[in-house]
């Protein structure tokens, strides 16, 4: 072989080199990293869209922003004094194959995540457990900031509902919803969850 | 003048040892894990026949009598059932071992043609408003008297949840990966769900303390006459 000539093994070899380097950028670029190797499945839908992940199956059925909310329904005199604005989710969740919670559902708007008050136990969805087949129909309160429901982000909100905490490596429905679009309402009633078979 | 071997010929007892050592190296090193996961839940059922008896954690169980009552008969609305419901209510015999337990996780498992999937409710949680008090019997494992007794296991399910089969299922703490899951007789749960005058009788069953003496009385199809009490002493508890 002439010296300066490239051998045809040389090539296979360089080449060879090139598709593996580039198939390492390729696998970093696609793979999840930081707090993203935890993060759960999402499935998503819109408003009314029954989702279906591992543990649980259900809709969002509503989206209402209110001032002040009116729970004597629930046999409580709480009027839900805020700063901010609620988020009153109407939904309709129940376990797939066995009883589950609700862990902290979520409203994400641009960065910021609200988890669900605890301001008014015992009637929203998420202090009770789901049943296999029977679904619970209730409300998921969100005591959420102005200036957040102002943003341009609001219109691309996600409610997060999951079965565990942070719904690590686990399904999680998501629902987009536009918050932007809503009129602020007073005294939104609430009640206790009631149970439908499906 | 010999002849030059392919590259794969010349490495190949390198490549078979990559391709043994590879993924005995990923199995080794993740197995250990996997185990520890797998026998930190309740992930082994020692499933029992119907008719038939098995010692877990110490104590023996026998499924004594099953009773269904629908949602919607005369029995259901007695109870306050909601229509679309059912209620499984199994009574089973404990007698307590040496090794004494005071709770144990009780749940009620069943398939339907619609759901041939195993779906699992809480048991003796979230019942009909007018579920009888169970008397004497008790809604828990309760080993600690040393004296055999009656557990009453009771779950609502949406109605006709159980067409297929059904289970109860019992985990005791320390126990796992094991639980003890012993069949529900189906023809006890076909028969009753076919025929609203016996799910009344059913209900007539719950009503008072004593279970069984009342569902043997009313219910004979309810009963599991017939059924061969043989005892599987599993190597478990």
């Amino acid at each position: 072989m002439r010296p300066g000539r490239v051998s045809r093994r040389g090539a296979l070899s360089a080449l060879t080199v090139v598709v593996a380097l580039a198939a390492t950028v390729l696998v970093y670029g696609v793979t999840p990293h930081g707090d993203d190797i935890n993060a759960p499945f999402n499935v998503r839908g819109d408003i009314g869209d029954v989702l279906t992940g591992r543990t649980l199956t259900g809709a969002v059925t509503s989206v209402r922003l209110a001032s002040s909310i009116d729970a004597t329904a629930a046999d409580s005199d709480w009027t839900g004094e805020t700063t901010g604005t609620w988020v009153v989710v109407d939904a309709e969740i129940a376990a797939r194959f066995e009883p589950s919670s609700l862990y902290r559902p979520t409203l994400t708007i641009g960065d910021t995540t609200y988890y669900a008050s605890e301001r008014l136990p015992l009637v929203t969805l998420d202090d009770g457990t789901v049943r296999p087949g029977i679904a619970s129909v209730g409300v998921i309160l969100f005591e959420v900031s102005d200036d957040a429901l102002r943003s341009a982000e609001a219109a691309r909100a996600e409610i997060g509902i999951n079965a565990s905490f942070q719904s690590i490596l686990d399904s999680r429905l998501v629902t987009q919803v536009d918050l932007t679009s809503l009129s602020v309402e007073t005294d939104v009633a609430v009640s206790r969850p009631v149970e439908r078979v499906l | 003048m010999t002849t030059e071997q392919s590259w794969w010929r010349r490495n190949r007892w390198p490549v078979l040892a990559l391709a043994v050592l590879l993924p005995g190296t990923v199995i080794l090193t993740t197995s250990s894990e996997w185990f520890d996961y797998q026998n930190g839940l309740y992930s082994h059922a020692v499933t029992v026949p119907d008719g038939q008896s098995a010692v877990y954690g110490g104590a023996e169980f026998r499924v004594d009598d099953t009773v269904l009552v629908r949602g919607g008969t005369e029995g259901g609305d007695e109870l306050e059932l909601d229509p679309d419901m059912d209620l499984i209510v199994a009574v089973l015999e404990v007698t307590p071992g040496k090794d004494l337990v005071d709770s144990c996780n009780l749940t009620i498992s069943a398939t339907s043609p619609a759901h041939p999937e195993k779906r699992t409710w809480n048991a003796n949680v979230d019942l009909p408003r007018k579920f009888p008090p169970t008397g004497d019997s008790q809604t828990t494992c309760s080993d600690s008297q040393g004296e055999p007794y009656r557990l009453v296991v009771a779950a609502t399910v949406p109605s006709g949840a159980a067409e297929t089969s059904s289970w109860v299922q019992i985990e005791k703490i320390g126990l796992t990966p094991n639980y003890l899951e012993l069949e529900l007789s189906p023809s006890a749960v076909s028969s009753a769900s076919t025929s609203s005058d016996i799910s009344s009788s059913s209900t007539s069953a719950v009503r008072r303390d004593d279970l069984r003496q009342k569902s043997n009385a009313t219910a004979s199809r309810l009963t599991r006459t017939g059924s061969t009490i043989r005892s599987i002493t599993n190597p478990i508890g």
